[in-house]
């Protein structure tokens, strides 16, 4: 079967919901550095590293997602302000903290990326863009594991 | 109580609540409930504070998000004020990260920190639960 490719332009459903998934992954992956910077107690070396995991994957995705939107013949949005204003994820307040927190708050920001990277899919599947649908669906799978292995840390069994 | 009345962060946060009945055991409803009901009708928010510290003692260990979500709504909605003018105490979010066993449990808390910043009231100060 063959897939078409339409070029769309910079207000269609597919170009928005890139922007708003790359602008939320780049909030993501700066609140999991200073997750993995300022985490304290018993647990740091567990998560300072499993943080690192997290950002440094994001890091990745960031690029393929802003190069989708090249590919769209779309200009990718830059600039920490830019993506600041565009993203929906709050900011973890610096200081001291239980680890707890800072797991919870994570928690809370990929359930709001795996919202818009559904979004993302859904508007993809209605353009038939199969390629962008291939790169949320990857982009959903990231965010369900990761919230599993998040969730299950919460977990006083 | 007409619910047009309630607003988002006080049906937000009795949602939060409600999800917990599906995952606690039946001797934590009762409290669950007047949780739920204090928010919603926000009439007395130092019962509802004290109702939400006596729950999370309770419950936060084995349900840590949902009073991670209900602590942030909270912090942000509600607030401390001492009735003299020159006393501020700290914000909830910050009093909020350590588990407090009660209301008065924070409130010693807070007259502990005025002590030893040498900011101890003279007379009597009481401390109030307002919304924010």
């Amino acid at each position: 079967m063959s897939t078409t490719t339409a070029i769309k332009p910079e207000t269609s459903a597919v170009a928005k919901n890139l922007k708003a998934v790359l602008a939320d992954s780049y909030a993501l992956m700066g609140q999991t550095h200073l997750a993995h910077w300022n985490v304290e107690g018993a647990n740091f070396f567990q998560l300072h590293t499993a943080f690192q995991t997290q950002y440094e994957e994001l890091f990745t995705a960031i690029d393929d997602i802003a190069e989708r939107l090249r590919a769209l013949d779309v200009y990718a949005p830059g600039g920490l302000e830019t993506l600041a204003k565009s993203s929906s994820i709050t900011e973890f307040p610096t200081g001291p903290a239980p680890a707890k927190d800072f797991v919870a708050h994570l928690v809370e920001s990929h359930e709001i990326l795996l919202g818009n990277a559904t979004a993302l899919r859904e508007a993809a599947g209605e353009a038939n863009d199969l390629e962008t649908q291939d790169l949320a669906i990857g982009r959903i799978q990231v965010h369900q594991k990761t919230l599993w292995m998040l969730k299950s840390f919460l977990k006083n069994l | 109580m007409s619910l047009g009345a309630v607003t988002d962060w006080k049906r937000d946060a009795a949602r939060i609540v409600e999800e917990l009945f599906r995952v606690t055991s039946p001797e934590n409803w009762d409290l669950l409930l007047d949780l739920r009901q204090a928010l919603l009708a926000g009439e007395d928010w130092a019962r509802a504070l004290d109702l939400f510290l006596h729950c999370r003692v309770r419950l936060e260990s084995d349900h840590y998000l949902p009073f991670y979500r209900l602590r942030r709504l909270i912090a942000a909605s509600l607030r401390l004020e001492a009735t003299s003018a020159g006393l501020q105490p700290s914000s909830l979010g910050e009093l909020l990260k350590d588990r407090h066993r009660s209301l008065a449990d924070l409130k010693r808390r807070v007259r502990r920190e005025w002590f030893e910043h040498s900011e101890e009231p003279g007379g009597h100060v009481s401390l109030r639960v307002v919304e924010a």
